[in-house]
């Protein structure tokens, strides 16, 4: 694999899970919006671990507060957090079959959501809504052996050419 | 390191120049995001039927009647205004330079009472800048970056806006963070509010220019034993609907090119 491939697959992954972030969408759906990022993130910190590390969550982080107008850090915390328990555990999860793998994810947004929480709650008079705030968990875990298989074959496509 | 940079910004607003600086990243993603939505309504715009057009314009031809007609009594209301004024000794600006700005349709935080404008520092736009649309005072800018900026809305907690009564001049303040409505604070309960009065922006802030229309009175709770009332406002800017809002610059007089508020009667 040339890195410079590879490093295009990353960036235009983290585009889109950006893109799809910033899209608007109607009222009752906005709350049930995956973590693109999040997930996104876990995939290549299980991955590529030696590539993708706690420095890119930070600056995907940072990216994300300044585009959702958040406290700044708030979501630099929650990714680098949730990059470091991926990468701690990277080998034990990359050898999980995906449903299992959804699961992990699945808590793996829990804490993400958790920490979001904590900041808006503590720190913003804006207070976060206790019921809407966790559905992200639900939907990520839907989706993630999807997201799997699509990064996965992103990735190889990558790699052999 | 995040959760020192969380406690700079919420203490010492210590971050505004890093977060304009990253602002000039996630505007690409921004913009092309919003390239759909505002692309969608500019589908709807060109696929219109004949006759909606004709039926739209036939409306806004009489609004714009029924506006000229009142801008004509207003324009000899303002120089009688200017006399009597000049008479008393004190003087009153009228008229702000404006600048008209788009809507970035993008999501910010859930519930956050936010919005991204297409405007940034490179066209003027400054922080505490106050954003009104055609309705009524919308909002004040919080963040600028070179190419976008954002605005808070009135309707969020943080946000405090100076405001009296049109009726009788009793000032009171305006506060966000109930839900789609603002409440006023420190109302005493023996003050002559009443439902349906409007209230205009007082100016005494300083941020924000004298007389736009904040909202109209929706409720007065007067509960015995409890020293203020609780008044309920309803907002006359469209914040969930409005596309276009215009920027003010409160100590500029208006230039002849971007002169919106200047009316230009004698033209015709």
């Amino acid at each position: 694999m040339t890195s410079s491939s590879r490093g295009w697959v990353i960036a235009a992954t983290f585009l889109i899970a950006l893109m799809l972030t910033a899209l608007p969408l109607p009222p009752w759906a906005a709350p049930w919006r995956p973590a693109w990022v999040a997930m996104v993130l876990i995939y290549w910190n299980l991955a590529l671990p030696e590539h993708v590390g706690l420095v890119v969550a930070f600056a995907i982080g940072l990216l994300l507060d300044v585009m959702l107008s958040a406290p700044m850090g708030q979501n630099a915390l929650a990714l680098t957090t949730v990059s470091f328990v991926t990468i701690a555990n990277h080998q034990r999860f990359r050898l999980y079959p995906v449903g299992q793998q959804a699961i992990i994810v699945g808590l793996l947004i829990l804490l993400h959501q958790l920490l979001t929480f904590l900041v808006r709650q503590l720190l913003t008079l804006q207070k976060p809504d206790p019921v809407n705030h966790w559905f992200p968990v639900i939907t990520s875990t839907l989706l993630w052996p999807w997201l799997f298989i699509l990064l996965r074959d992103l990735r190889r496509r990558a790699q052999s050419s | 390191m995040a959760a020192a940079l969380l406690i700079a910004d919420q203490r010492y607003r210590a971050t505004e120049a890093l977060r304009s600086a990253i602002s000039v990243l996630a505007y690409p993603i921004q913009y092309v995001v919003s390239l759909p939505v505002n692309g969608g309504r500019m589908l709807m715009e060109s696929v219109a039927t004949r006759k909606e057009m004709m039926a739209d314009n036939e409306r806004l031809r009489a609004q714009n009647l029924l506006l000229k007609t009142r801008l004509q009594k207003f324009a000899a209301l303002e120089t009688e205004n200017m006399r009597l004024r000049e008479l008393l000794e004190s003087s009153i600006e009228v008229g702000e330079r404006a600048l008209v700005a788009d809507l970035l349709g993008v999501e910010t935080e859930p519930s956050s009472n936010q919005v991204v404008l297409n405007k940034g520092t490179r066209h003027g736009v400054y922080l505490g800048q106050p954003v009104v649309d055609s309705d009524g005072v919308t909002g004040q800018i919080t963040h600028v970056g070179p190419f976008t900026s954002t605005a808070m809305l009135i309707t969020n907690p943080k946000h405090a806006l100076p405001v009296q009564v049109n009726r009788n001049g009793i000032r009171a303040i305006a506060t966000g963070g109930d839900g789609d409505a603002l409440s006023l604070s420190f109302v005493p309960t023996n003050a002559d509010i009443r439902v349906g009065d409007l209230l205009i922006s007082s100016g005494l802030g300083g941020r924000f220019p004298a007389g736009y229309p904040v909202g109209e009175v929706k409720q007065v709770l007067r509960t015995p034993g409890v020293p203020f009332a609780k008044v309920t406002v309803m907002p006359s800017a469209r914040l969930a609907r409005t596309q276009q809002v215009l920027l003010l610059w409160p100590e500029e007089k208006p230039r002849s090119v971007a002169g919106l508020n200047r009316p230009a009667i004698n033209a015709e």
